[in-house]
């Protein structure tokens, strides 16, 4: 019996994690969310729905909100359906990324949602949301060092966004914080 | 009691008669009040001099009579279970797949799983009806696959030492690079062979442990009080995996919840999307509608809360929070928190809840659209002034029942409106985030507070502050509440430290109510209370939205925006005589 040494910066198994991912997420007929090339390396299958570079509470909206603001922070993906009860269910996404950090919290899932086609509708239209915002923020050139543009989705504690560091903007409350960003974001560009 | 016990009986209450009528002439003559107890023991002694102390026991027998019994409960034991090999990786290498690969590794951890699942049938094959007449055969055959495993994981063990490097090379490597690639190959080989060797133990030391314990996990399951009511509804595999989830049987309703009188066509298997897809809506012999969710032994989640809470993760014992929520809501006259008790359904225990009528605070609104994240009112038209001031109740309730029971996630998913005329009805599900023994100390101030109560964890930005007022009916019970009747009820449901915290928490629930009554926060009727002098006299739902009560109550965190869209509350910023009041 041989082993080979795996090569420097190895993956943990990203294929079969994202594959996993992949699987689980489209058996519920939900569109995979956006897993940047960079980080889809170190993606990690945490628990049965729920996939990451890091082990973090998908709900930790503070923590979250504390990383987004640290121009330091890793950057970090992580998506899953978390909760617990039979109510108490959401779908969560978290990315930090160079100048985006995105935090997403959907009721989906549980037992009293009176249109489950309309949750899942949803969930897939925030997800092709947040898609369109990551490729508008990877062109580049629109927030200085330092500066991070910060979107919270949350129909638990209310959603917003803002752009974080020197000289950014300032949190404001948005019903639709996604249109909202990439609104800003277009205007950025002009 | 003996006749001679009876008869020291009587003659306590003699000279009980006769200390209070000692102490009403000590008063009266402006002496010093002799000590009651030591008066009376004082007298029986020199009467009975020699049985002096028999006879305070049995005066403390009388003046504190025993803690009254609450269900027949036995407290919960450490769990017995095999690991799976997914457990086994977490415990080596965080999680990381590369944990089952590799030689040795990955075949191991498939026959760790084979044996579970192999013993898990075993015991799914015995029905508790036939226990007693099979369990010689079942304890054979379950010691012949643990043997059997031994064997393998010893053989593969012998073939760890087989592991050899295997350098990555190339023709056009330089002698300098084949050294560096070899020392790397074999450094990668020392790695594997560690690593297969720990996997070997803990796979052995897991099956020994489970081969030591099985016998009493059997006892135990035999030794419940209410064994005998549950033994025509399940297999020993179902009763083990209840008892490893802390489920007493004196909670289960089996005779009641079970499949035979089940309403097939209108139960709903994977009632929920996702993970929740597990749940499923039962409709039993009586029309009503339950939720009905299989125990998990386990919380895998990387959610904060229970450990915040203290809970155990390997054995978070959701079910048992859940009904000890509801007794907590049941001490302080409260139906806001619904009955929940285990039931059977295809051979599986699990809970099983009433349904919650109305709607939750929070819903999406369609009319606006699949990307909508309106939350729409829980009713049609403008709440009347009488469910207003329900609901204004009926939310105070489920404060007061959440703080008690220590309850770390209420957030508007996990609660029920129903409105309906003048009337509101309040319902909070899904109490799995509660009792937990890390929850004793409370602050005032809305928001977050020192680590140790997860109520205000920081990362639940939703949680609110102590209550801001309390209905007087919930004062009175409060102030009449007997600790140990409470206490009793629960026995069995939490651990020794969760209990403690319980009782810290009832205390200072007390005090915090003692508190309010002193301040005049005390509501007798919702539609009429005013805010006590000096100032301008608020109604409730004024009091509660004021911006020095922002995020202290459930009603300013949740219906505030519909008061104000009902006209209820006038609009923020906005003078308060702009709005009719309540």
């Amino acid at each position: 019996m041989s082993v080979t040494a795996p090569p420097p910066g190895a993956s943990p198994d990203p294929v079969g994690a994202l594959a996993r991912a992949g699987h689980r997420y489209g058996g519920a007929g939900l569109r995979l969310p956006p897993v940047p090339p960079a980080l889809a390396a170190e993606l990690i299958e945490q628990d049965e729905w729920q996939f990451g570079t890091q082990e973090v509470d998908l709900t930790d909206r503070a923590g979250f909100l504390a990383d987004a603001r640290a121009p330091q922070a890793l950057a970090q993906v992580g998506f899953g359906h978390v909760g617990h009860g039979v109510n108490s269910w959401f779908l969560c996404y978290r990315l930090i990324e160079g100048p985006l950090a995105v935090f997403v919290r959907l009721g989906f899932g549980g037992v009293y949602d009176p249109d489950p086609a309309l949750s899942l509708r949803g969930a897939n239209a925030v997800t092709a949301a947040v898609g369109r915002l990551l490729d508008a923020a990877a062109a580049g050139g629109r927030f200085a060092p330092a500066q991070r543009l910060v979107v919270v989705l949350d129909e638990v504690a209310g959603s917003g966004w803002e752009v974080a560091g020197p000289q950014g903007r300032a949190w404001e409350n948005s019903d639709d914080p996604l249109a909202a960003a990439a609104a800003f974001l277009a205007g950025a560009a002009r | 009691m003996s006749g001679s016990e009876k008869n020291v009986g009587r003659r306590i209450a003699h000279f009980e008669a006769l200390a209070a009528k000692e102490m009403r002439q000590a008063e009266r003559a402006s002496e010093r009040t002799p000590d009651r107890d030591e008066w009376v023991i004082d007298k029986l002694g020199a009467k009975i001099p020699q049985r002096a102390m028999s006879f305070a026991a049995v005066r403390a027998q009388f003046e504190s009579p025993p803690a009254p019994a609450g269900p027949a409960r036995t407290a919960p034991n450490d769990p017995l279970r095999l690991p799976t090999s997914s457990e086994l990786a977490k415990q080596l290498s965080k999680g990381r797949d590369t944990a089952l690969q590799g030689p040795v590794v990955s075949v191991l951890a498939g026959e760790l799983d084979a044996l579970r699942g192999r013993i898990a049938a075993l015991t799914e094959e015995v029905p508790l009806q036939r226990l007693d007449a099979e369990r010689a055969t079942l304890e054979r055959k379950v010691e012949r696959e643990i043997s059997a495993f031994e064997e393998i994981v010893t053989r593969l063990t012998d073939q760890i030492e087989t592991i050899k490097p295997d350098p990555v090379a190339d023709e056009s490597d330089s002698e300098e690079e084949r050294k560096k690639n070899e020392e790397r190959a074999q450094r990668a080989c020392q790695r594997a062979q560690e690593h297969a060797g720990k996997v070997a133990r803990l796979a052995l030391d897991s099956a020994a442990k489970f081969r030591d314990g099985f016998a009493k996990a059997i006892e135990d399951v035999k030794a419940d009080p209410a064994y005998a009511a549950v033994q025509a509804h399940l297999s020993l595999g179902a009763a083990l995996k209840a008892k490893r989830c802390g489920v007493s049987f004196a909670d289960c309703e089996f005779d009641r919840y079970n499949d035979t009188p089940l309403n097939r066509a209108r139960s709903v298997e994977n009632a929920g999307q996702g993970k929740v897809n597990s749940v499923a809506k039962l409709v039993h012999a009586d029309g009503e509608e339950r939720f009905f969710k299989p125990l998990t032994e386990k919380d895998t989640s990387t959610a904060r809360a229970p450990q915040f809470m203290k809970i155990n993760k390997e054995a978070p014992r959701y079910g048992s929070r859940n009904i000890a929520s509801g007794i907590a809501a049941q001490l302080l006259g409260s139906s806001v928190i619904p009955k929940t008790c285990y039931a059977v359904h295809d051979g599986e225990v699990g809970l099983l809840m009433d349904k919650a009528p109305g709607q939750q605070p929070v819903r999406k609104n369609p009319a606006k659209g699949e990307q909508s994240y309106d939350r729409i009112k829980p009713w049609t038209g403008t709440l009347s002034k009488r469910a207003a001031a329900e609901l204004h109740e009926q939310l105070n309730e489920l404060e007061w029942c959440d703080l008690l029971a220590g309850q770390a996630d209420r957030n508007p998913f996990n609660y029920f409106v129903d409105v309906q005329g003048d009337r509101a009805k309040v319902t909070g599900i899904d109490n799995d985030f509660a009792c937990g023994s890390n929850m004793l100390e409370f602050q005032s101030g809305p928001g977050y507070m020192k680590p140790g109560y997860s109520r205000l964890d920081p990362g639940a930005s939703f949680a609110i502050g102590l209550p801001k007022l309390i209905d007087k009916r919930m004062l009175e019970r409060l102030k009449n509440a007997q600790l140990e009747t409470f206490l009793a009820d629960l026995d069995g449901l939490l651990s020794p430290d969760e209990m403690k915290a319980m009782e810290t928490r009832f205390e200072q629930v007390k005090a915090h109510a003692l508190e309010l009554e002193s301040q005049k926060l005390v509501v007798t009727n919702w539609e009429a209370w005013r805010t006590p002098p000096p100032g301008r006299r608020l109604t409730a739902s004024q009091f509660l939205a004021a911006p020095e009560n922002k995020g202290g109550s459930f009603f300013e965190r949740d219906f505030k925006g519909f008061f104000i869209e009902d006209g209820l509350l006038p609009p923020d910023n906005a003078p308060a005589q702009q709005a009719k009041t309540l």
